[in-house]
């Protein structure tokens, strides 16, 4: 028997099945942001929101060095940090991408595997070696080399950034490897056919063919960045204090409409730049991994 | 057209292989300058694996390269005179056309008025002008395969080397092409070696032919030359439509052996055969003739049938023919002398030295 | 050819100098220590002892922060697949700008931190009034997990040939018959890998769990509410990291053998 497959039909079909998922989005996601925002234009107060709109909170955030530091702190120690991944990470993956594709494969897993420990964890464990008490300096200490233990090393910008490296490396690598893999060896041949050399094989066709990793990167490891607070409020110190851990002072202490205010502002950014990129290389830069 | 004495390339006795498998035995070949040399065989059989030793992508096991006289065997690629298609095109996608022309010529830093010149010139000569600066995934099979063909030539290389370019392209399309590298291929004057597994494709483009099969080079020669007087059984079914007879010979007389096969008796030119040896006779349809009366003349060799199959062919016609002793010949007739209808009692026959003895 | 060996060379040194060295470092401190005999941290070797694995599985609040990973893990993975898989396909054979847009709408919690869905949900629960659980917690990183299963899927969606499904609804079967018996068959180790790259992402979640949970810790977030605290947890932690290491070690490099996934 052949069933009805008429257009109106197969739109009513395709409506209803992404209904539940719209439906969810929308209620979980989009309407608590509206709360957020809505909250973040009103009085600050503690515990307690008072519907009155005012730009109080945005007024204080763009004056006060207090809090435009921390912001402008962020995207430093992202940026950097991104920057240091993809050229730590790179030859990482351009070679795992030259060995013969099943040791290439073994030595991703490889990769992998210290991502199963929660990065907090892993965190925790850099201090231990890091740290005040920790390996280097007591190694340093025992050595002579030094006779107070080095304090810089940690609760500082630079612990914030070594760390989000050792957090992300993996989910660099990964991209740049499947890319890599994924350029035809026929193109290296032709390159070299048509006379050129090594270098600049390297620069006229692998570079430019690794753009879509470089943006995958940017989706997976530089946004979702700009709001880490653990690593920061675990490590950094005053040097590497960020705007996630100013968002959960405020929250912790309650104090909603402020912290609420903070949110929207790293929400219009990341948005703003996810949205940019996504005009402007298509989806097709989120599938990438 | 080719004059033996001027080889441009020399490959001596080369052997490659890769792991356990010889994906070349002892290959010798002599290119001449300014000709159209076609590599043919079945997949497999080595062509790419020449074409690529000699380009200076793979290196030989053993034997050498000469160019010109000069040993180029150790040469990378980049030294080499030489210049390939590649059988996927490898065209850059993140370039245009253009910047996929002009790329040879910048990574040797050549003058930015020089290489535009020189692009245009070459997509003038490719007819592709108009499409300069396009990105190369947009165009259509037919135009990236113009677009890998002018990033080559651009480079006026000695040999333009060819790996199947056209495999990709549909019939209509590869058929249209085959003038065109026909015209360009005079127009640039340079020497070309060009791989394909499809004999039609290898009739049309070569001046000559050479026979690959299972890494070995069998038979190099003029087309015409491979067509009519092929070595092997296998350069006999591949290149064109053949019916193979295997014969053990009797009696050998006045330059005429003679044998049998399946019950029939088939004479052929001796080959320097010895009486009790089997060969193999090979026999193209266009040779064989069929009519109602037996032919007249002793220098036949006659077998008698019912016609089983008519296939109509445009100018002509094949007629397969079901023999007295069960085995079915195929034949071409013209097709205003097609003249015979399934069921109809005829003879076949061919003249002696038609038959093209084969020892392997 | 010298060059290039010179180049291999610091290629491989590079490579295991970083994996090898920075990478697996921390990782390396922890397995090794959850063994050293001193009830806390500290850089010297005092002995081997496996009191630390034995104090971490009968700690109440160790072993149900696990579980309640475990819980939270499983039911935002099964939810969000069957709430996912439908989208993914619009996504993919849609056409046109209303696909363009409401793939925006479906991808923006994808392309955000995930503080901002932990903060926005954390304000959502309190002003509806909404007492928090393992439950709000799961549902928060449903909201993350969505976007994130189709951009898992859609890319193996885009190499099937939908001429197959239009050649089987033509042979009579159903929508439904046609996604279970022709669709799911071909993209099922696409669904598994998705599922286990969702199952870890929730397990390990910390910053949705952590604005998100009620008086129920997960396991990164008790790891975060007593790591700083007490001196003498970070022995248990190391000893719980060290079975989770080996377990999903193991699991992982089962699965990858079966070839159930196709994780590249
Ligand atoms: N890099 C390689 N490693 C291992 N074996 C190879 C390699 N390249 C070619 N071979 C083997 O060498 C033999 C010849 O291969 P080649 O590519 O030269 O054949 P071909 O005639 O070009 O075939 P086709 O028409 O399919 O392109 C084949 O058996 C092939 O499997
Ligand atoms: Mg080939």
């Amino acid at each position: 028997m052949r069933r009805p497959t008429g257009e109106s039909l197969q739109r009513l079909r395709i409506f209803l099945s992404n209904l539940p998922a719209s439906a969810y989005i929308f209620i979980m996601f989009y309407v608590s942001i509206g709360i957020l925002i809505a909250i973040s234009f009103t009085v600050p107060r503690k515990y307690i929101v008072e519907w009155s709109f005012t730009l109080e909170n945005y007024v204080r955030i763009f004056t006060d060095p207090r809090f435009l530091s921390p912001i402008l702190n962020t995207f430093l120690i992202v940026t950097v940090a991104t920057i240091l991944l993809i050229i730590v990470g790179f030859p990482i993956a351009y070679y795992l991408a030259r060995v013969n594709p099943n040791l290439g494969i073994k030595l991703i897993f490889f990769l992998i595997i210290p991502v199963e420990v929660n990065y907090l964890i892993r965190v925790y464990a850099w201090r231990n070696i890091l740290g005040e008490n920790g390996f280097l300096n007591s190694l340093l200490l025992s050595l002579g080399v030094i006779d107070k233990p080095l304090t810089f090393l940690f609760y500082s910008w630079f612990a914030v950034v070594i760390v989000l490296i050792h957090e992300w490396l993996p989910y660099v690598v990964i991209p740049f490897y499947v890319n890599l893999v994924g350029i035809p060896r026929q193109l290296y041949e032709a390159a070299m056919d048509l006379g050129a050399n090594r270098w600049q094989i390297f620069r006229s066709i692998t570079l430019p063919l690794v753009k879509p990793a470089v943006l995958t990167v940017l989706f997976i490891v530089f946004i979702p960045s700009l709001g880490e607070f653990a690593i920061p409020s675990l490590v950094g110190g005053e040097s590497g204090i960020m705007l996630g851990v100013l968002i959960d002072r405020y929250l912790s202490d309650f104090r909603l409409a402020f912290g609420a205010a903070l949110s929207f502002i790293l929400l219009l950014v990341t948005m703003g730049l996810s949205i940019l990129m996504i005009k402007i290389f298509g989806y097709e830069a989120l599938y990438q991994r | 057209m080719a004059k033996s004495a001027d080889v441009i390339l020399r490959v001596d006795r080369v052997s490659k292989r890769f792991g356990e498998t010889w994906a070349l035995r002892d290959v010798s070949l002599d290119v001449y300058r300014g000709e159209l040399l076609v590599l043919l065989g079945p997949s497999g059989s080595g062509k790419s694996t020449l074409l690529r030793i000699i380009a200076g992508l793979e290196t030989a096991t053993s034997g050498r390269l000469y160019m010109d006289g000069v040993d180029i065997t150790d040469l990378p690629p980049y030294k080499r005179d030489t210049s390939m298609v590649f059988q996927h095109l490898a065209l850059f996608p993140h370039m245009t056309v253009y910047e996929n022309v002009a790329y040879g010529l910048k990574i040797r830093g050549v003058p930015k008025e020089e290489i535009d010149r020189r692009v245009d010139e070459v997509l003038s000569l490719v007819r592709i002008r108009e499409l300069r600066d396009r990105k190369v995934t947009k165009l259509s099979g037919g135009q990236q395969q113009r677009v890998a063909i002018a990033r080559s030539l651009i480079l006026r290389p000695k040999i333009l080397l060819l790996d199947e370019p056209l495999g990709a392209l549909d019939l209509k399309l590869r058929k249209e092409l085959h003038i065109e590298l026909k015209r360009l291929h005079e127009e640039v004057g340079n020497t070309w070696i060009f791989v394909t597994h499809d004999q039609e494709e290898a009739l049309t483009l070569a001046d000559r032919i050479g026979v690959m099969n299972e890494g070995r080079l069998i038979q190099v020669g003029e087309k015409w030359d491979v067509y009519d007087y092929p070595k092997t059984r296998f350069v006999a079914e591949f290149i064109g439509e053949t019916n193979m007879f295997t014969v053990s010979i009797d009696d050998i007389s006045g330059g005429v052996a003679t044998g049998s096969w399946k019950g029939f008796r088939v004479s052929f030119k001796d080959g320097g055969f010895r009486p009790g040896e089997t060969i193999y006779l090979s026999v193209r349809p266009e040779n064989l003739h069929i009519s109602k009366e037996p032919p007249r003349g002793e220098e036949y060799n006659v077998f008698h049938g019912v016609v089983d199959v008519e296939v109509f062919r445009g100018s002509y016609v094949i007629y397969h023919i079901r023999l007295d002793n069960g085995e079915v010949i195929r034949v071409t007739v013209l097709s205003k002398d097609a003249e015979f209808d399934p069921g109809d009692r005829v003879y076949v026959y061919w003249r002696f030295d038609k038959g093209v003895p084969l020892r392997e | 050819m010298e060059t290039s060996r010179l180049l291999k060379i610091a290629l491989v040194a590079y490579t295991a100098f970083t994996v090898g060295f920075f990478i697996y470092l921390p990782v390396a401190v922890i397995i090794v220590y959850s063994f050293n005999d001193v009830p806390f941290f500290i850089p010297e070797w005092r002995g081997f002892t496996l009191e630390w694995f034995v104090k971490a599985f009968t700690r109440r609040d160790v072993v149900t922060s696990l579980w309640n990973s475990l819980y939270i893990a499983v039911f935002t993975t099964a939810v969000s697949l069957a709430l996912a898989i439908p989208p993914t396909f619009y996504v993919v054979r849609g056409r046109g700008r209303v696909k363009d847009l409401y793939m925006l709408y479906l991808m923006l919690p994808f392309v955000i931190p995930w503080i901002i869905i932990g903060v926005s949900l954390y304000i959502f629960y309190w002003y509806l009034g909404i007492e928090k659980s393992l439950l709000t917690a799961a549902l928060g990183h449903i909201v993350y997990s969505i976007p994130l299963i189709v951009t898992l899927l859609a890319p193996r969606l885009y190499s099937l040939d939908p001429d197959i499904e239009r050649a089987s609804m033509d042979l009579g079967a159903t929508p439904w018959q046609t996604f279970r018996y022709v669709v799911f068959p071909q993209v099922f180790p696409a669904i598994v890998s998705a599922a286990i790259i969702t199952f870890i992402w929730s397990f390990d979640n910390f910053v949705i769990s952590y604005y998100t949970l009620g008086g129920e810790l997960t396991w990164p977030v008790w790891v975060f509410s007593v790591i700083g605290k007490q001196r003498n947890i970070f022995p248990v932690v190391m000893a719980v990291s060290t079975v989770i290491i080996l377990v999903s070690t193991v699991v992982i490099a089962y699965i990858v053998k079966k070839g159930y996934v196709d994780i590249l």
